[in-house]
């Protein structure tokens, strides 16, 4: 498993809110935010301390998109799929940066595993529609990304996977 | 424990400006185009020498300008600056402390007299269309300052109410008003209310649904973000009248920015005694928190949020029980959209003529709405109920870019529909888009031209509501799949007109969803089918798409006779997804890797071609429903 990145631990999350109904999206958001997922050793602290089965409880985690249960990338590439963005070619977009990163749109499924390299996955609108197409690399927004300029953001993504490696 | 007139009292001088003070716009629009930037480079620039205070401030809907910078000189009214960059805004700065207030990036004055050829907002159309009740404030106090919420009129609302309004007054003064529900289903809030105050039992919760999912529509961020407090006081007002305790606002996972804003406040409202116990020390005590969502849509429905927020899937159910008899862990609950809770301070606090004297006879008050898609200026307004949406279109968002001409507005989100460009004279009335079998919605509107394709929007849409349903109902799951398979197919040329009766069939049988998310997914087909028919009939009859924006209709080819020499190598460079490859002397594109970008015919004009596509290209699922063999069905009737 990962190290804390904010030295926090599941146990010590947990206890904050032993006891306590209705806390578990805020359980998996704490959990998410030191560890990057939520990782399957968490489950059984989680399950036991708030009594809950854990099949709802890897119901409730799945449900949510923003919950992950792998690593995330090393660069990960949020691309919003408003209707400002779908109508302005992010489609297009899309298309372009899943070949030059080699990969496809989604997220990884199952647990654990080691972090990829990329990752693109969806955005909701959140009404930034002046940047449409709107592509986040690393959670920095980049906009407008016209489909001439796509493979230029793909190649600085890919740059950032070179710096952060060396 | 502080009374609030010592409270306001000592909070009213926070906006007396004793030096120059510049203020950046930090609304997430704003920091999404580098206001933080902007802010570093102020301070560093003060800390150089200049004799100013920076700060910051919320926004103004005025999202098309961003980073705005807003400038106070000591007993000035403000300027307005924008779009301001992180390099020219200490070269501003100077400039105004210098005396010279750059009319050139000046947006406006918030003063009543023009300064050296800088307009008031007053004289501004843009400002002159609106109505700013709930946006009062925005991008004139600093968000996370209570005391700047304090000295512009804030906490009269609550400290009215419990300075001697019972809590059968305020239900009273809410129905006077004609409050009604902001979310789109347009119910008396009053009688919501009522509804919790005499529910049985002293558990009882207050939900805000703050899990704008709609795309498209904003309105509640800005509230949310720039001015947190007014939500804060509403929620407490409506703890004081139904008798709840304990309250919960639930925002989306896409806002980190109101998330932290409203926990700020929430945290500053505590440490002054206007939340808590025993609040403004009159005994009545009230807390609340705030949930973050995690990215599901259909936890906007409120009993999808009700389950979401204890600790279950966001799953909706059917009603009845209504939260108002078992929400939140089966104890009453009042659920209300943002909008709606931000109104009642002002109400109580000015009386409910203040709000039912403007917008219509049976829909009162303002309505905020949020303008995006081809237009030009992106922004979120606030006008009168029943203003015609030309008025927004032209005045506020000032049309859509030059020689293109206005198609259609999608309205109401994804669950809304599509309205034709006739509607532009057609007041923004619930009725209204009622009497036509549709909704308004929360207040997203986006603007679309002659460059979008309406089947291709709708399928969006499908898919976006497919994507986001729950699974609980067949009704939804299956149906929403089968709508997206069928709109798939037709905007891939491979539909047929018996596709058509399909939909409509749908349209029928998804009534039956439990939850209006499955109810309303087939909306924006039934909206868009019912103006925009030619379009769906070239779609299946003819295969083409007038607007040209299908681009699973469209073939490039390269003519091999232009491609020669030094062309076929810009071709080949130019293609982002390698699928122009060297053929003989000249180039060829491999048709099913070509995403159909069209930088190829921007690098090269004369040598490739725009046609219809030669081939019909595979749809996502093959089985088409007069193929499907009916005969091996084993009938259980």
């Amino acid at each position: 498993m990962v190290q804390s990145r904010t030295g926090e631990t599941i146990d010590g999350i947990i206890d904050e809110y032993r006891g306590r109904q209705g806390v578990l999206l805020h359980v998996f958001h704490r959990i998410q935010a030191a560890y990057g997922y939520v990782p399957q050793e968490a489950m059984e602290p989680i399950a036991k301390a708030f009594r809950m089965h854990p099949s709802t409880l890897f119901g409730t985690l799945t449900f949510y998109s923003e919950f992950r249960t792998s690593p995330p990338a090393k660069v990960q590439v949020g691309m919003c799929l408003g209707p400002t963005c779908h109508i302005k070619g992010a489609e297009v977009v899309k298309a372009i940066l899943e070949h030059k990163l080699g990969v496809h749109e989604g997220h990884q499924h199952g647990y654990g595993g080691d972090a990829p390299d990329f990752a693109i996955h969806e955005v909701e609108c959140a009404g930034h529609c002046h940047l449409a197409p709107l592509v986040y690399v690393n959670g920095e927004p980049h906009g407008p990304v016209e489909i001439a300029n796509a493979a230029a953001l793909a190649d600085d993504a890919r740059s950032r996977l070179n710096g952060a490696t060396a | 424990m502080d009374t609030f007139e010592r409270l306001a009292a000592a909070a009213a001088a926070s906006l007396t400006v004793t030096r120059t003070l510049v203020q950046v716009s930090m609304g997430s629009c704003g920091m999404h185009r580098g206001a933080e930037a902007v802010l570093a480079a102020l301070r560093t620039a003060i800390a150089d020498g200049l004799d100013a205070e920076a700060g910051i401030v919320g926004c103004n809907g005025m999202c098309w300008v961003e980073p705005i910078v807003r400038i106070t000189r000591p007993g000035q009214p403000a300027i307005v600056y924008g779009p301001v960059s992180a390099e020219a805004a200490p070269g501003l700065l100077r400039d105004v402390l210098a005396g010279n207030l750059r009319p050139d990036l000046a947006l406006g004055t918030e003063g009543e007299t023009a300064v050296d050829g800088i307009t008031p907002f007053s004289q501004k159309p843009y400002f002159q269309v609106q109505r700013r009740n709930l946006l009062a404030r925005m991008g004139k106090v600093d968000p996370e300052n209570l005391d700047h919420y304090l000295a512009t009129g804030g906490y009269a609302g609550l400290d009215k109410a419990l300075s001697g309004l019972s809590p059968e007054d305020i239900v009273k003064l809410l129905l006077d008003g004609n409050l009604t529900g902001r979310g789109g289903a347009n119910f008396p809030a009053g009688r919501k209310w009522d509804f919790l105050r005499t529910a049985r039992g002293s558990e009882k919760y207050m939900v805000c649904n703050a899990d704008e999912g709609d795309p498209g529509a904003f309105v509640n961020r800005i509230l949310l973000e720039s001015d947190p407090f007014l939500l804060i006081e509403g929620l407490t007002i409506g703890g004081y009248v139904t008798g709840a305790p304990y309250g919960f606002i639930y925002i989306r996972d896409e806002y980190p920015l109101a998330v932290e804003r409203v926990r700020k406040a929430l945290d500053a409202a505590r440490s002054r005694g206007l939340l808590g116990k025993n609040i403004l020390g009159t005994g009545f005590s009230y807390d609340m928190e705030v949930v973050q969502g995690a990215g599901a849509y259909v936890c906007g429905e409120e009993t999808g949020l009700i389950s979401s927020i204890q600790d279950y899937r966001g799953m909706p159910r059917i009603k009845p029980p209504f939260p108002a008899q078992a929400g939140v862990f089966m104890k009453p609950t009042n659920v209300n959209n943002v909008e709606t809770y931000t109104y009642v301070p002002g109400i109580l606090a000015n009386g409910p003529e203040w709000f039912s004297s403007v917008g219509l006879a049976a829909n009162k008050g303002t309505k905020l709405f949020s303008l995006s898609g081809r237009i030009n200026r992106l922004c979120i307004i606030e006008v009168d109920m029943g203003t015609p949406i030309r008025t927004l279109y032209e005045v506020c968002g000032d049309g859509i870019g030059e020689g293109h001409t206005l198609k259609g507005i999608q309205q109401g989100g994804p669950l809304g529909g599509v309205i034709p460009a006739d509607w532009l004279d057609t007041g923004l009335d619930p009725a209204n888009f009622n009497a036509q079998g549709t909704i308004m919605g929360s207040g997203g509107l986006i603007f679309l031209d002659e460059r979008d394709c309406i089947v291709d929007l709708c399928k969006w849409l499908t898919a976006f509501d497919m994507d986001e349903s729950c699974g609980r109902c067949t009704t939804c799951r299956i149906g929403s799949m089968r709508m997206v398979d069928i709109m798939d197919r037709m905007t891939k040329g491979i539909a047929g007109p018996e596709d058509l009766q399909v939909l409509q069939h749908l349209e029928g049988l998804m009534n039956n969803a439990n939850c209006v998310h499955g109810q309303f997914t087939p909306k924006p087909f039934n909206a868009a089918y019912k103006w925009f028919k030619a379009e769906f009939d070239a779609h299946v009859f003819e295969h083409t798409c007038p607007s040209g924006s299908c681009r699973d209709l469209q073939e490039y080819s390269i003519d091999p006779a232009r491609a020669t020499g030094a062309v076929v190598d810009r071709l080949v460079a130019s293609c982002p997804v390698d699928a122009i490859v060297r053929w003989d002397g000249s180039a060829t594109i491999v048709q099913n890797q070509c995403v159909r970008c069209g930088l190829c015919k921007t690098a090269a004009p004369d040598a490739v071609t725009v046609g219809p596509r030669s081939e019909a290209p595979a749809a996502n699922r093959e089985v088409r429903y007069e193929q499907t063999d009916w005969s091996s069905t084993r009938s259980y009737i």
